[in-house]
């Protein structure tokens, strides 16, 4: 005769559960170094400001950086990318310097909006000037440089198949490309600390359901606690 | 295009600021991180009226924008990097450096940062007096941002700095000061802080002692082991390795802290090893380690390095056009296997040794220098010298030790040929048979004791059991008028190995009749007169007197009375020596000499018995009887039995 699973899992009360919880300590001072974190990254200054005001907690960065750094962001998703390179140079020219591939995305973004503005010979141009010298020595610079430059053979690239280029998402990912290197230029993690631990809680509890049945969160912006003795 | 940048070129000389500003910018803009934008506006000679505007030390803005516009041009183009040297940009960063604008200041400085990056291995303008205090003063600014890239800047400078160039700034105690404390800030400055100092201790001892004064060293070094970037956890690595390395280090900080720090090492540097393209010096700071401390061999060995080690041999890609890196790893190898038997046995497993063969070979010479030490620790151990595959190594072996222009490579590898010839017959062929013999034979010649030394050991381990083909291979080579000088040699090291080679000379089979014949019957007088000479040392008083058993058990029965005769007495008296293997070598001669094993003739027997007992032997005999050594009354034993009756067999020794 076979075992079910039901009866090999251990069961936990909610009671039990909410016991095991309490006894865990957590320090207050993590959690608003948490929340900080978050903010600081985020590029949230104002909030920052307050929180910095009402806990006590330092940004642990120059929050006139973070503006700076969340006006680039802007002018990239607005598609103002001369404004976003001519920005990112006066904050710190080493990151475009530096950085080839970013550097190449950042010219290759422009080609685009230069194309969706239907600028065509200044397109070409561009393409010749900023693009070509690179996919000279890079192969996958080729590529891309020639992906792009094929959007000029259709005469509505949003309906090409490579629509995604001219899709808002292809902003994003420039954005996210320059955002993540200026945070690295100053030394700060590129992504805040807040999503990694909610992934480890969501792991956590897969690995857990393995073994046992317990109050699971199954929402994690509204985090209670399910019993696991209802249906 | 080249009309519209000749167009803003002629606009850098305007008259009008906002307009030579525009230019500047549009340039600057247009450079950053673009190779054929610099090079067009290169050959425009932009780069000289760029860095006129350096000049305007009034206008700020101005002098921000051109600053970061020279160093890009320097940065990543040979081309550009000249054109900013020739038209003195150097000079005028520098002299930005000390503006009371901190904006001019810290743009200043990351364009010194990016053209220090371009100049290979020869900063471009030594930094004199006034300008490194500026520079060393910048690295506890006020804002943290200027001493960020203060410590950048010093960092990537010591990068290009000469070793007389760092031993200065490490003189300076504001230097180690500062950088101590930037150690501890959350931003960019720890990292080219860590580096800065891993450079400057790696120049100076007395640099890693000043780090030693800063009151959180320990902590602020240790937990930089657990920092983001792999380059900053290896220059911590080297820092405390440094620092492990100073003077009388152990009795300023103590023993416990010294290992506290090895152990945090370990784990980081064996992960190092595997990062790729960061590190190659990873595998040399390791072999530090290991050297430094028996306790972290052990560790590395229970932390399975030697697997570790042995698989990065094995990908060529990750040591390929790195010489440094493949240098350290067997030299770490090396080090593992010359105190380990399990870590020998280990590499023998992973069919490592065709790798380090290969090695010997290598263009690089320290390369092949890490693998000769590595075939020196392997051959110690007798339990893989029987597993090393003698025709894949000998003929590299044999090249090093021939062709080598480098003397202690040459010696290198003739140690390691030693242990080779040790045990193995083919090893022995090769060497005998090969241009090998004769090297070997020319090094006994050396003025530098220690080589001497060790190409007598060669000879000695080449001699040992040998067949009779290498053995006359041997003395032909060595004529004896050559080597009895040897036997007196200033250097106690060289007579040891000397009469070792005698020894083993003699242990071979009719080795009486080919010694007599090499020697012109000399070697037997020459080893007694040594040993009636004010005492020789033990070990060479051992070697004297097996020398003459063996001789007495191959030789004949003239060869026997004539060692009996004029030894005799001295033999005698060595019975009453203190060392037990001395007593244990006289007995061992008196057996040879008085078995009578031999039917044709039982009365020479009979007649040396009969001389040993007339010097009062076989009294003595009797009294070693009580002798706490069990070997020595075994023997005295069957001496005296042979005294009493003629009819036991003793073998050769």
């Amino acid at each position: 005769m076979a075992r079910t699973e039901a009866w090999t899992k251990k069961t936990v009360s909610k009671d039990d559960w909410e016991k095991k919880l309490a006894a865990v300590k957590i320090y207050k001072e993590d959690m608003n170094k948490l929340v900080m974190n978050f903010l600081v990254t985020e590029g949230y200054v104002d909030a920052a400001e307050v929180f910095h005001k009402e806990s006590n907690t330092k940004p642990g960065v120059d929050l006139a950086a973070i503006t700076d750094r969340m006006e680039i962001r802007k002018a990239v998703q607005s598609g103002d990318i001369q404004q976003a390179i001519e920005r990112v140079n006066d904050l710190n020219p080493e990151i475009l310097e530096q950085q080839h591939e970013l550097s190449f995305h950042m010219q290759q973004q422009r080609l685009i909006e230069l194309i969706r503005q239907g600028r065509t010979e200044e397109a070409l141009e561009h393409a010749q000037e900023y693009l070509a010298p690179p996919g000279e020595d890079d192969p996958a610079f080729l590529e891309e440089l020639e992906r792009t430059v094929t959007l000029l053979a259709f005469e509505d690239a949003s309906q090409s198949p490579l629509a995604d280029l001219m899709d808002i998402t292809q902003r994003q990912k420039t954005a996210s490309e320059l955002n993540a290197a200026i945070l690295s230029s100053q030394c700060q993690e590129k992504e805040p600390r807040l999503p990694t631990l909610l992934k480890l809680l969501v792991w956590a509890q897969n690995q857990l359901d393995t073994r046992c049945t317990y109050p699971r969160i199954n929402d994690l912006a509204a985090p209670t606690l399910t019993d696991p003795m209802q249906t | 295009m080249v009309a519209k940048q000749q167009e803003v070129v002629d606009r850098l000389r305007s008259l009008d600021r906002s307009t030579r500003l525009k230019a500047v910018r549009e340039i600057k803009n247009q450079i950053i991180g673009n190779k054929s934008k610099k090079l067009s506006y290169i050959k425009l000679e932009a780069v000289p009226r760029v860095v006129e505007l350096l000049q305007e030390n009034a206008d700020a803005f101005l002098v921000v924008q051109s600053a970061a516009t020279v160093g890009s041009f320097a940065y990543g183009l040979e081309d550009g990097f000249r054109a900013v040297v020739a038209s003195g940009g150097v000079q005028h960063l520098l002299h930005a450096v000390s503006s009371q604008d901190n904006t001019v200041v810290e743009a200043a400085l990351r364009a010194l940062k990016l053209v220090w990056q371009s100049s290979g291995s020869t900063p471009p303008h030594q930094l004199d007096g006034l300008n490194l205090e500026r520079l060393i003063s910048l690295l506890s600014a006020s804002s943290t941002k200027t001493s960020e890239i203060a410590t950048q800047v010093l960092a990537q400078y010591c990068q290009c700095a000469n070793m007389e160039i760092l031993a200065r700034l490490a003189q300076d105690p504001n230097v180690a000061s500062a950088l101590m404390q930037l150690l501890v800030s959350q931003n960019g400055g720890q990292e080219a802080a860590v580096t800065a100092l891993s450079l400057l201790t790696s120049s100076s001892s007395s640099m890693a002692a000043q780090c030693t004064a800063h009151p959180h060293w320990q902590h602020s070094l240790l937990s930089l082991l657990k920092h983001l970037k792999p380059a900053a956890r290896l220059a911590a690595c080297v820092c405390l390795r440094n620092i492990c390395l100073t003077p009388d280090i152990q009795d300023k900080v103590g023993a416990t802290t010294i290992e506290t720090v090895h152990r945090a090492m370990l784990p980081v540097l064996l992960k190092l090893l595997h990062m790729p393209a960061v590190l190659d010096t990873a595998p040399q700071v390791l072999t530090d380690l290991l050297q430094q401390s028996p306790a972290m061999q052990k560790a590395a060995m229970d932390s399975d390095a030697v697997s570790s080690l042995t698989t990065l041999l094995h990908h060529e890609q990750t040591w390929h056009n790195r010489p440094c890196f493949k240098e350290g790893i067997l030299r770490a190898l090396a080090i593992l296997c010359k105190n380990h038997s399990d870590a020998c046995t280990n590499f023998m497993e992973r069919a490592s040794i065709g790798q380090v063969a290969r090695a010997l070979d290598d263009s690089d010479v320290q390369v092949r220098a890490a693998a000769c030490a590595c075939i020196q620790s392997l051959s110690g151990s007798m339990k893989c010298l029987r597993h090393i595959p003698m025709a894949e190594l000998m003929p590299p072996m044999l090249r090093l030790l021939l062709l080598q222009p480098e003397p202690e490579l040459q010696h290198s590898a003739l140690k390691a040929l030693s242990n080779l010839v040790l045990d193995t017959a083919s090893a022995k062929d090769n060497v005998a048979q090969s241009a090998g013999l004769p090297a070997m034979v020319q090094m006994l010649a050396l003025p530098d004791d220690e080589r001497r030394c060790s190409a007598m050991w060669a000879l000695a381990n080449l001699i040992h059991a040998a067949s009779p083909a290498v053995c006359d291979a041997v003395m032909a080579a060595l004529p004896w008028n050559q080597f009895v000088p040897l036997l007196q040699d200033t250097n106690s090291c060289v007579q040891d190995k000397s009469f070792m080679f005698m020894r083993n000379l003699a242990a071979g089979r009719s080795a009486a009749e080919c010694v007599k014949q090499w020697s012109g019957g000399s070697a037997v007088p020459a080893l007694v007169a040594r040993m009636q000479e004010l005492p020789p040392p033990q070990h060479i008083l051992v070697h004297i007197l097996y020398c003459l058993s063996n001789f007495a058990s191959t030789g004949s029965e003239e060869d026997r009375d004539a060692i009996a005769s004029v030894a005799g007495e001295c033999i005698k008296a060595h019975l009453h020596h203190e060392g037990v293997e001395v007593r244990t070598a006289a007995l061992w001669v008196i057996l040879n000499l008085t078995d009578g094993a031999d039917d044709d003739a039982p009365d020479r027997a009979m007649k040396r018995i009969q001389q040993f007992q007339s010097l009062g032997t076989e009294e003595r005999l009797r009294d070693m009887l009580q002798d706490m050594s069990l070997d020595v009354r075994e023997r005295v034993s069957t001496a005296l039995n042979n005294f009493g009756c003629t009819s036991s067999d003793n073998s050769e020794f």
